[in-house]
């Protein structure tokens, strides 16, 4: 009989932190899985901690074989899923309890195909990452960056058996696959609190790769925002993908731009009101001459699309270099 | 939030247009808007304000009868007291029937200027009642919006005031070409020149250099053709002085699908004797054209430091001329810096401004 939900589990020198990760997924309060580990050819004891911890649990199943990147490893992991769905899962996060119970309620009561969760960060760096909960939200927070964390993500199987990762998105492989997937019509969710805690660490291709990685995430840009938009906003889709990309530097009339185009977003899809707190305050954040102007622009936007509890520090301080103005903060900087 | 303009009509002219669409960039964006009609139905526009209230008030009053002006007032004032900010589009009418509608209330006024009034009125010479009415409500009103420097110097200067803090500079704008900003084509300039004029065939706008430019071109070994969109009073002189001299000028009269005789013309002339902001300019730099203009006021905002490429000191053909031959060698540049300069001026960042704007006072 096959489980109903296969973790993919991609395995590469994680042994340091591996034992932690095995252990928050057998002790998940739902079940019925099955766990597919595959040691991605480590040089490390990752192997023999996969093998040990398979002869305890029954329901992992391992395979190794010689290194052949992350994204062929993701693809191998979801052709050998028997599931009805497929859970992704990194090697040194760990799982809380009920992350498989909450998300399947989730997509039961929400229809949704993908489903992922907020997450608490760890290690090197501290915080939560709030994501928009639903479909609309997050079709629209996809014209920015991804919108799901890609380690607590639930997908049906079927899914993801028709869409594989796409070698081409290397480095953004998951905002790359939920653009895909946004335009062939599956319908996305999160879960509304932390289900997973996120290890962060200088290691991660996040981190390191993050130039080719913007270079992947504008090329996903380019394909997805001209087919989401609506009518009358797609003119303004070349100079939305330039100013979307997240290390881009806004001027404030740039600011002003973005600013004005996530309005017109809403006044199209209401839903998306909660897509773009955390996005507009990224964007405040890398206009560096930022003036008393945009403080009142701001306050529109803070009006339009509500900031998470999470950002209200961030928001003052960005709120105070505004009114403080470009000169006085450079005067401030110039002390320090 | 809720908005009201206070205009005379939609009809065609430049400050409908901007009216029409600063309203529906706002609605847009999530404002209540609502235009007020106070001096006609007509509505041109009426496919770019389908997202705005139309109301018009020109029903229940009429300027030249006093017994409806009660009724006008009481209609224009319930519509002030509903409003959290409301806009004088442009003087005389409009701006009487804001002020006086929002008279006692707390509600906030602001006075949207397009012209440069000293030299508007030094030329057409305002109805003397008229300016001191005008100069009254502004002198008083806290605040003001400019479209550009000039015309903000110019109101100093017609209300014999210094700039006041609650004046501020707005400049308009006007909807991308339909391609979006094209970068200009590589084929230019034509032999001959192409030049277009955009505009009524009016004292104002000095045909009469259109004709010196084309003649003094000609004098350099540089042949050009002059193209008009426009109508006007000296329409037929242009015509009979134009064949007098041999002169090649077309006419098309007043029609749509100005970018796109933009992009087939290799410069824009602009001749006026006061323009307070130039739409025509900024279509033109949104298309790449290279501009060449006399001192006209506010059009010298928009080439910033690089003024003097686009400007003459001395409104004369022979300057004009002179301007298009210095010009010549650096067309494709000229090109791509105005198209990037348009940017500047693109409906969303200026609408942006206008949200901060109406934010203010939240």
């Amino acid at each position: 009989m096959t489980s109903r939900i296969s973790i993919v589990l991609p395995c590469y020198n994680a042994a340091a932190h591996l034992p932690e990760t095995l252990a928050s997924l057998s002790a998940q309060t739902f079940r019925d899985f099955e766990c597919i580990a595959i040691d991605d050819g480590s040089r490390d004891a990752t192997r023999q901690i996969l093998e040990a911890h398979a002869a305890q649990d029954p329901r992992f199943c391992i395979i190794s074989r010689e290194n052949r990147g992350l994204i062929a490893t993701l693809n191998e992991g979801i052709a050998a899923a028997r599931g009805e769905w497929i859970a992704r899962m990194d090697a040194d996060d760990i799982a809380h309890t009920d992350r498989l119970e909450k998300q399947l309620a989730q997509v039961e009561a929400t229809g949704a195909d993908i489903c992922g969760s907020w997450i608490r960060f760890f290690g090197d760096r501290q915080g939560e990452w709030h994501l928009p909960g639903d479909d609309a939200a997050i079709r629209a927070h996809l014209i920015f960056n991804v919108a799901l964390a890609h380690p607590t993500v639930l997908a049906r199987a079927s899914l993801l058996k028709a869409h594989p990762y796409d070698q081409a998105n290397e480095f953004a492989e998951d905002y790359g696959l939920w653009c895909e997937l946004a335009l062939a019509g599956a319908k996305f969710a999160n879960v509304p609190q932390v289900l997973l805690d996120y290890r962060t660490h200088a290691g991660q291709i996040s981190q390191a790769r993050a130039s080719a990685q913007r270079a992947t995430g504008q090329r996903v840009r380019e394909r997805y925002i001209p087919a989401y938009l609506p009518e009358d906003l797609k003119p303004l889709a070349p100079r939305l993908i330039e100013l979307a990309e997240p290390a881009r530097l806004l001027t404030e009339d740039e600011f002003c731009w973005l600013a004005v185009f996530l309005l017109r977003l809403l006044n199209w899809q209401p839903l998306c009101r909660t897509a773009f707190g955390p996005i507009w305050l990224d964007a405040l954040q890398r206009t560096p001459y930022a003036g008393w102007r945009l403080a009142l622009l701001t306050a529109r936007l803070a009006r339009a699309f509500p900031l998470p509890r999470s950002e209200g520090r961030r928001y003052l301080r960005q709120l105070a270099r505004c009114i403080a103005g470009p000169r006085v903060c450079g005067w401030l900087k110039g002390l320090r | 939030m809720k908005i009201v303009f206070f205009v005379r009509d939609l009809g065609l002219g430049g400050v409908e247009r901007c009216v029409t669409l600063v309203a529906a960039g706002l609605a847009a964006c999530g404002f209540d808007i609502t235009i007020a009609l106070l001096g006609g139905s007509r509505n041109l526009w009426a496919a770019q304000t389908d997202s705005v209230r139309v109301v018009d008030l020109s029903t229940v009053w009429h300027g030249k009868k006093p017994w409806t002006w009660l009724a006008g007032w009481r209609a224009a004032r319930a519509l002030a007291k509903d409003a959290d900010v409301v806009i004088a589009s442009t003087f005389l009418m409009p701006l009487y029937m804001a002020w006086a509608a929002t008279r006692g209330l707390n509600q906030r006024l602001i006075a949207w200027v397009h012209g440069p009034k000293y030299e508007l009125d030094a030329f057409a010479k305002m109805n003397p009642i008229h300016r001191a009415a005008c100069q009254f409500i502004y002198r008083r009103l806290p605040e003001i919006l400019c479209v550009s420097d000039h015309t903000r110097q110019s109101l100093a200067r017609w209300l014999g005031m210094p700039v006041q803090p609650g004046w501020q500079v707005m400049p308009n704008f006007v909807e991308a070409p339909p391609d979006g900003f094209a970068p200009p084509t590589t084929d230019k300039p034509h032999t001959p020149l192409q030049l277009l004029f955009v505009g009524r065939i009016a004292e104002e706008k000095q045909p009469h250099l259109w004709l010196d430019t084309l003649e003094a071109l000609a004098a350099r070994g540089l042949p050009a053709e002059l193209t008009v969109l426009g109508e006007g009073p000296l329409q037929n002189w242009v015509k009979d002085e134009a064949t007098r001299r041999r002169l090649t000028v077309h006419f098309h009269g007043q029609i749509g699908g100005v970018s796109e005789f933009m992009r087939r013309a290799d410069w824009l002339l602009l001749t006026s004797r006061f323009e307070g902001f130039g739409l025509v300019v900024l279509e033109a730099m949104q298309v790449g054209l290279p501009v060449v203009s006399t001192d006209s006021g506010g059009v010298s905002d928009f080439f910033q430091q690089r003024v003097d490429e686009f400007v003459v000191i001395e409104a004369t053909g022979a300057a004009l001329a002179a301007k298009i031959a210095a010009q010549l060698p650096h067309h494709a540049e000229i090109g791509a810096w105005l198209t990037n300069r348009a940017r500047d001026y693109e409906p969303e960042v200026l609408l942006g401004k206008w949200v901060a704007l109406l934010e203010e006072k939240q």
